[in-house]
């Protein structure tokens, strides 16, 4: 038995059996919640290449395996990777039929993981754009439903996502090229311009970033989200194998300034666009943008350690940090969200105004995770932000300034949705509309961000 | 089997039919120009690729073309004012992309010395088909929002990249993948075509 058989294509089969099944929709939802669960916990006890007995039998377990010529490899040093990926999974699964997600939501869903989980096992890791590129086709079902008109954002997801790809697989021949000649700019430069194109058009870098938030407000809020929490936070690990694959990539200091600068606009411009926001939905886009600008100034701030998952330098550190606590506020955002939009015409301030008098607890859960992300302290997002200021203050004060702003704008969008949530033109009593299952749901994510911002990971 | 003779033709189908593709109004005359493009990118990549493998461009690029087709024909039958309202420009709108695509072409005349310059192996044939289907590609993602040209515009910029790829790498496994990304690609933008009219999954 091999790693990738259990962690690729298990979950990959189990995922098209779902769909096969997928009209019974809160079994698919369990099934899958448990299943990424268990993978989750199987990822954190189970050692990799080692010999595993279970009574009288034993089995080699190996860490790799061959796939039309070329390897899948899930080493014991990604095993804290898997157990996030699926854990975070299993996070979002549990909610997915209480969001209403729809029924594919579960069985797409497994297939991007299992897609994504693909793409950081493949051996050379370049092929992994294309694993990226199928799951990004298999969001679109998701994103855009069936009865439901195409908006420009999809469109232009599926634009970005599409034009990135081939400039990373143009990159894997380049890049040998100025390995071969270290110090030599104009290989340099080759390599780079297209490999910086390739990411910014995946990552939804500035300027490309447009169709985050236009994604946000068109798509079933808790579908968005989910895409928008995992195909950047993967491809941001698929990036990271770059600089652990070659060395001239992490000796060159012009990289990770590039890297922050590109963060800071994009915190400024996110944080920016949110203090003006007058959609929930565009919100979180909005929010999603400032976090991926902190990830790429959690590389950025990376000052001569060894980056690699076996170094484990302060940078990495947030940058995981700051992937987990923004799967968990992201997921409880979108939750409530996904509640608050059942019960009203649309997401515009207009149409919500006064709705935290009937859904108080959505409310509530939707202002705490917007201050999570903007890093409000006591919640899951203060911890990973004050360790990467910190670790920004010692090479860029300056660009603390600007990412304290962008901050203090996605907080200010939190405190105008806080005050549209709750100002209704009647003035209608506080009533808790929330079944027993929202309030479970909701209530224990709201636990989890305080639990995360009280024992922080870095 | 030596193809070479039919590079400078391939380079003027491909200018010709991304032209065609731009400008049409008439979602036959795309599909048709689409599946002739391919021929032209065949032709292209086989001056690199051994003509067995540059085969899977053409077969994946006509399977494209053909999914396409069906999608546009069953999206335009259930309703046609999804298409034809969005596609209804006038003359100076076509005036207007003639002009745009000639501005690519003098950008494609000035960059091609370049890419041959930047990446090894590559003529300066193939550097003219794949930086037109680029550069065409792009400017046909830049001028609409419907999910039909965005399948083509799309599905012409990946074929300039094919080019490009094919002349720095002779693999298997690239061409498949390549295929499989075109493949995919059509079936996500018939899906975008039918989508609306379909029934609601939950």
């Amino acid at each position: 038995m091999s790693a990738p058989l259990l962690w690729i294509f298990f979950p990959g089969f189990l995922a098209i059996l779902l769909f096969v099944f997928r009209k019974l929709e809160k079994a698919t939802a369990f099934i899958g919640a448990m299943v990424a669960f268990a993978l989750a916990v199987l990822a954190w006890k189970m050692p990799l290449s080692d010999l595993i007995s279970f009574g009288p039998w034993s089995f080699q377990f190996t860490s790799s395996m061959s796939v039309l010529g070329r390897q899948l490899v899930l080493a014991d040093n990604t095993r804290s990777i898997l157990g996030l990926i699926y854990l975070m999974t299993a996070f979002w699964f549990g909610g997915a039929f209480k969001a209403r997600a729809g029924s594919l939501f579960v069985p797409l869903g497994l297939g991007i993981v299992t897609l994504l989980t693909a793409a950081l096992a493949v051996k050379p890791f370049l092929y992994a754009a294309l694993f990226i590129q199928i799951a990004a086709f298999m969001s679109v079902p998701l994103l855009s439903s069936p009865g439901q008109q195409v908006g420009r954002g999809i469109l232009r997801f599926l634009t970005f996502q599409t034009v990135g790809t081939p400039f990373i697989l143009l990159t894997g021949w380049l890049i040998t090229g100025a390995e071969a000649v270290p110090g030599d700019n104009t290989s340099f430069l080759r390599t780079i311009i297209p490999l910086g194109f390739g990411f910014s058009f995946l990552l939804a870098v500035f300027p490309f970033h447009t169709w985050v938030s236009m994604l946000a407000e068109e798509a079933h809020p808790y579908a968005a989200a989910f895409i928008l929490f995992l195909l950047p936070g993967i491809v941001s690990i698929f990036g990271l194998g770059f600089f652990e694959s070659y060395a001239w990539m992490r000796n060159s200091p012009i990289i990770f300034t590039v890297l922050r600068l590109t963060g800071v606009i994009m915190v400024v411009t996110g944080g920016g666009m949110a203090a003006f926001q007058t959609h929930l939905g565009r919100m979180l886009g909005y929010a999603v943008t400032v976090d991926i600008g902190l990830s790429l100034i959690s590389i950025g701030i990376h000052r001569g350690i060894n980056i690699g998952a076996t170094g484990f330098s302060p940078s990495i550190s947030i940058f995981f940090a700051l992937f987990l606590s923004r799967g968990l506020a992201l997921g409880v955002w979108a939750l409530a969200l996904s509640t608050i939009q059942d019960r009203s015409k649309g997401m515009s301030f207009r149409e919500v105004q006064g709705i935290g008098r009937m859904l108080p607890l959505a409310a509530v859960a939707v202002i705490l995770a917007h201050f999570s992300m903007a890093g409000y302290p006591l919640l899951a997002g203060f911890p990973p932000r004050l360790a990467l200021f910190g670790e920004l203050g010692q090479i860029s004060p300056l660009s603390i300034f600007w990412v304290l702003a962008g901050s203090f704008g996605l907080l200010a969008g939190g405190l105008r949705s806080l005050a549209v949530l709750v100002m209704g033109e009647k003035n209608d009593p506080w009533r808790i509309n929330e079944n027993r299952a929202l309030i479970l749901l909701l209530g224990l994510g709201v636990a989890a961000l305080f639990l995360a911002g009280l024992y922080p990971l870095v | 089997m030596d193809l070479n003779f039919f590079s400078y033709p391939a380079v003027i189908l491909v200018a010709l039919t991304s032209l065609v593709l731009l400008i049409s109004v008439n979602w036959r005359w795309i599909i048709l120009m689409l599946a002739l493009q391919y021929v032209g990118v065949f032709f292209l990549v086989s001056l690199r690729w051994p003509v067995e493998m540059a085969a899977a461009v053409i077969v994946a690029g006509w399977m494209a073309s053909a999914v396409l087709g069906f999608a546009i024909s069953e999206a335009t039958t259930s309703i046609p004012s999804v298409w034809q309202s969005t596609e209804k420009f006038s003359p100076s709108g076509r005036l207007f992309r003639l002009l745009a695509s000639g501005l690519v072409a003098i950008t494609v005349l000035s960059i091609s010395p370049k890419l041959v310059e930047w990446v090894e192996n590559i003529g300066i044939i193939q550097a003219v088909g794949a930086s037109t289907l680029i550069g065409m590609g792009l400017l046909h993602l830049g001028l609409t929002a419907q999910p039909f040209r965005v399948g083509i515009g799309l599905l012409t910029f990946l074929s300039g990249f094919g080019i490009l790829i094919a002349a720095v790498e002779v693999s298997a496994l690239v061409a498949g993948l390549l295929a499989i990304i075109n493949l995919g690609l059509a079936l996500v933008s018939a899906y975008l075509l039918l989508a609306p009219n379909m029934e609601e999954a939950s």
